[in-house]
């Protein structure tokens, strides 16, 4: 199992770096000052509270995890440390496994203890605390940074150099992210403007929300809206009555489980046969 | 065991249009010190990434302790430790944290002390980070990676970059030591006497060829850079019909000095005997052929070939 040693050495690093010091201390400070500030009118005011987390975080982990795994493989090739790791007898998918895990343990002690701190701030100052709701909350956050620590490090795999590894982590969080809600552009309406334009067809509203689900960003969103806090960013309803399974909140974590597969496995793929010169 | 270390046949590795390797067969021993010699940019270290399936053959295959390049990798790395070059280390791990890795990987105990001690890294060194390491005393601890575990099989590319000549006499020692105790040492050097030192064979790379592959004293003779020997005489116009000695190449007269390119080694006694028996020889000045001609010879650019090519022709006329 030397994908474990990977890890463990990985993990040692960001450490020492102090990678890992700066991200807890980042998520920390976040929720700590979200629960700190949160009104503490209104209904549900510790609820409120982590819903205005959830939209932060729905922006602020895709790329705080980009950043905290794009050099993961592109890094020990550029340095040439990956004929080290790979002159031993360690496989290709276990360094893609071992730096996968170990980023992602990052992520599990940066949601972990901030949401910790944000639940001892939330006891003291909100009557009722939602624990279910802030447990589920660290869950779905740590599903969507390890989507996202996934992206990176399979496109970290695919690429030889610091600067290819940066603009390809860049590329992802412009594409899920912004490029997703660009007016008359975005894919929905790219997918609208072909269906009814190009093909004149009738209006397929389901196809057009499954695609804005595509992004695991949106995906995220949909999971911890309709499962948590049952209410959708803009106030609306949120999944239509009757609407098909892969609309439905349920079924997100399929999407986001896809793309952590498809990022690692084409990762791997590519790395698999790459040349190390 | 009787595979050989590495074998490779008509191992070829283009880069787009460029021809890094170029059908290069080589065989190294078990058990031997190979050379792995050439100039800087003949594609030393494109056959060794090549042995160790960092990068792939374009044609040809690669045999390393009896498995192919490719599908036995795994094998190959589990009994070879390797010297890569050019490569960091990770700045913020230890010399000895470097040590527990190649451990881990190879799943052997290995005393990281010992080990370190060996390639003379400092007990302080050892412990502490990296990045505040020397060239050489990485390159200490990278050759104390590569000797972990006591693999059967070291290959070394330019192990002693970095070091100074104190340290590259206590690399060639762990060389020969290792070599000793029945490992095969491949190792690359675009320096001669290095590789002169400690080899049982080397092989010579140029422009991505094989040129030569043999033991230094007969690459030397056959190499057709021709011995020479110095004889200080009394009266050197006495000395007459040397030129036509067997064994003698050509003959010059400077002075009371005779300068004779003999045809090898042997012959050197011979032109001796003759001068002597002609006039009074005052001094005798016999240096070993110059193994940079030597190298410049099978590696040199056009000028040297045509020199050595000149040598070789005045020899067969």
């Amino acid at each position: 199992m030397s994908w474990v040693a990977i890890a463990r050495r990985d993990f040692q690093d960001a450490r020492r770096s102090r990678i890992l010091a700066l991200v807890v201390g980042l998520f920390v400070a976040l929720v700590g000052l979200l629960m700190l500030t949160g009104s503490t009118g209104g209904e549900t005011p510790a609820e409120d509270a982590l819903w205005t987390l959830h939209g932060i975080a729905l922006f602020l982990m895709p790329i705080v995890m980009l950043v905290v795994a794009y050099l993961s493989v592109a890094g020990e090739r550029e340095t040439g440390r990956i004929k080290y790791l790979l002159g031993l007898p360690n496989r290709r998918w276990e360094v893609v496994l071992g730096k996968f895990v170990s980023r992602s343990l990052v992520a599990v002690l940066a949601v972990g203890l901030s949401m910790a701190v944000g639940l001892g701030i939330m006891v003291v100052r909100f009557d009722t605390v939602p624990v279910a709701d802030a447990a589920g909350l660290a869950v779905f956050m740590l599903f969507l940074a390890t989507v996202y620590i996934g992206l990176a490090v399979g496109i970290s795999a695919l690429t030889a150099t610091r600067a290819r590894a940066m603009a390809g982590a860049i590329g992802v969080y412009v594409f899920f992210t912004v490029y997703w809600i660009v007016p008359t552009v975005n894919p929905q309406d790219s997918v609208s403007y072909v269906v009814e334009e190009l093909l004149g067809l009738g209006p397929k509203e389901n196809l057009y929300e499954f695609v804005l689900l595509l992004s695991p960003s949106f995906a995220y969103d949909r999971l911890t809206n309709g499962l948590l806090f049952e209410r959708a960013q803009d106030g609306s309803e949120l999944v239509e009555p009757g609407a098909p399974f892969y609309l439905q909140p349920e079924f997100m974590p399929v999407i986001l489980l896809g793309w952590l597969a498809l990022a690692l496995g084409v990762g791997y793929w590519r790395f698999r046969d790459a040349e190390l010169g | 065991m009787s595979d050989p270390a590495v074998e490779t046949r008509g191992l070829t590795k283009r880069f787009g249009d460029v021809l890094a390797v170029d059908s290069v067969s080589m065989t190294v021993e078990r058990g031997e010190v190979y050379g792995f010699l050439g100039p800087n940019g003949a594609g030393k270290s494109t056959t060794i990434n090549v042995l160790l399936d960092f990068i792939h053959p374009s044609e040809g295959s690669a045999r390393v302790l009896g498995h192919d390049s490719r599908e036995g990798s795994l094998a190959i790395r589990r009994r070879t430790g390797m010297l890569p070059e050019g490569a960091e280390l990770y700045p913020r791990l230890s010399g000895q944290e470097h040590i527990e890795m190649v451990a881990d990987a190879k799943n052997i105990d290995v005393d990281p002390a010992a080990v370190l001690d060996r390639v003379g890294l400092d007990r302080d060194d050892q412990t502490r980070a990296t990045d505040g390491y020397s060239k050489g005393m990485g390159q200490r601890l990278a050759l104390g990676m590569a000797l972990s575990g006591d693999p059967d099989l070291l290959i070394l590319d330019e192990p002693s970059s970095g070091l100074d000549p104190n340290g590259m006499a206590e690399m060639r020692e762990i060389i020969r030591q290792e070599a000793e105790d029945g490992t095969t040492v491949f190792f690359s050097s675009h320096l001669l006497g290095e590789v002169e030192a400690v080899c049982d064979r080397v092989g010579i790379l140029n422009n991505g060829r094989l040129v030569a592959e043999d033991t230094i004293e007969s690459l030397r003779e056959r190499s057709g850079v021709n011995p020479v020997i110095e004889l200080e005489c009394a009266e050197p116009s006495a000395v007459d019909g040397l030129g036509a000695v067997d064994g003698v190449v050509s003959v010059e007269r400077d002075g009371r000095r005779l300068t004779v390119t003999c045809r090898d080694s042997g012959n050197k006694i011979t032109a001796v005997r003759y001068v002597d028996e002609a006039t009074t020889v005052t001094d005798i000045v016999a240096e070993a052929t110059s193994l940079e001609a030597l190298f410049e010879s099978y590696t040199g650019g056009d000028e040297e070939e045509d020199r050595a090519g000149a040598t070789r022709a005045e020899v067969e006329g």
